[in-house]
């Protein structure tokens, strides 16, 4: 089980808790076994939705199927170690406001478990440390 | 009658198989929502965004090919109160997306609890599209 964990907060949203992504064991065993295809195979899905929403279309969107299917069928990247699946992880799940832009501050952090407080009595009240 | 003995099912392309008059799972995760957050198991799901008490987006491996996915599943209750649980559905706060599903988790019991969102030690979710 990964002891890995990122918290970000979304420059868009500065008024939201701090968020915490937990990674998957089975994915992040895909992605130490190479089999993962480029990240721009999805970035490029992302690039579309996010093209479908600007033009109001959002609800009768689908993906074109070539490019949807390159998920499954596009050449595997290779293995990758455990911190190199985390900062693919960041660019494919967290929103890339979050992460290729630079603000007064950093937006996100790769942490171990022990670094993400276990007890939720605060939860929406959780901001990120510098 | 025949065994089918395969480990992968692709279409002819390579790529994922439709199955004609199935309409199979997409994506599930089975997680614990309280003190360290963690998966206990899943499928085609990369992480989980935990979001704020009860609320967690299922970030998924591969995306649907639209964002009008069927999402279910249910959590348990609070810890020690019989016949508690919770019912589990969309996050409409947060936009639709073709690589996400946003949920929240909110109690049924409780006149101070009922609808409130809440942090489950056992959460199922699954996604049909």
């Amino acid at each position: 089980m990964t002891t890995y964990r990122v918290i970000y907060e979304d420059p868009d949203h500065p008024e939201e808790p701090a968020m915490v992504l937990v990674p998957s064991d089975n994915w992040l065993a895909d992605a130490m076994a190479g089999k993962l295809p480029p990240i721009s195979v999805y970035w490029e899905l992302q690039d579309d939705e996010q093209k479908a929403i600007d033009e109001g279309r959002h609800s009768t969107f689908k993906h074109d199927h070539n490019k949807w299917e390159k998920q499954f069928t596009a050449p595997r990247i290779g293995k990758l170690t455990e911190e190199e699946a985390m900062e693919y992880l960041v660019m494919k799940d967290i929103p890339r406001r979050v992460w290729a832009v630079e603000y007064n501050r950093p937006m996100f952090k790769i942490v171990k478990t022990e670094q993400v407080p276990s007890d939720r009595q605060f939860r929406n009240a959780w901001e990120m440390t510098q | 009658m025949s065994t089918i003995k395969a480990q992968v099912v692709e279409n002819t392309t390579g790529g994922a198989t439709t199955l004609t008059d199935l309409y199979p799972c997409k994506a599930w995760a089975n997680f614990n929502g309280t003190g360290t957050v963690y998966i206990f198991s899943s499928g085609n799901v990369s992480s989980l965004t935990d979001n704020s008490t009860g609320k967690f987006t299922l970030n998924l491996s591969a995306s649907t090919s639209t964002t009008h996915q069927s999402v279910s599943g249910s959590a348990q209750g609070a810890s020690g109160v019989s016949y508690d649980g919770a019912p589990v559905g969309r996050n409409t706060s947060i936009s639709k997306s073709t690589s996400s599903v946003a949920i929240y988790a909110a109690r049924l019991i409780g006149t101070s609890t009922c609808g409130i969102s809440f942090d489950s030690a056992d959460t199922a979710v699954m996604v049909v599209a």
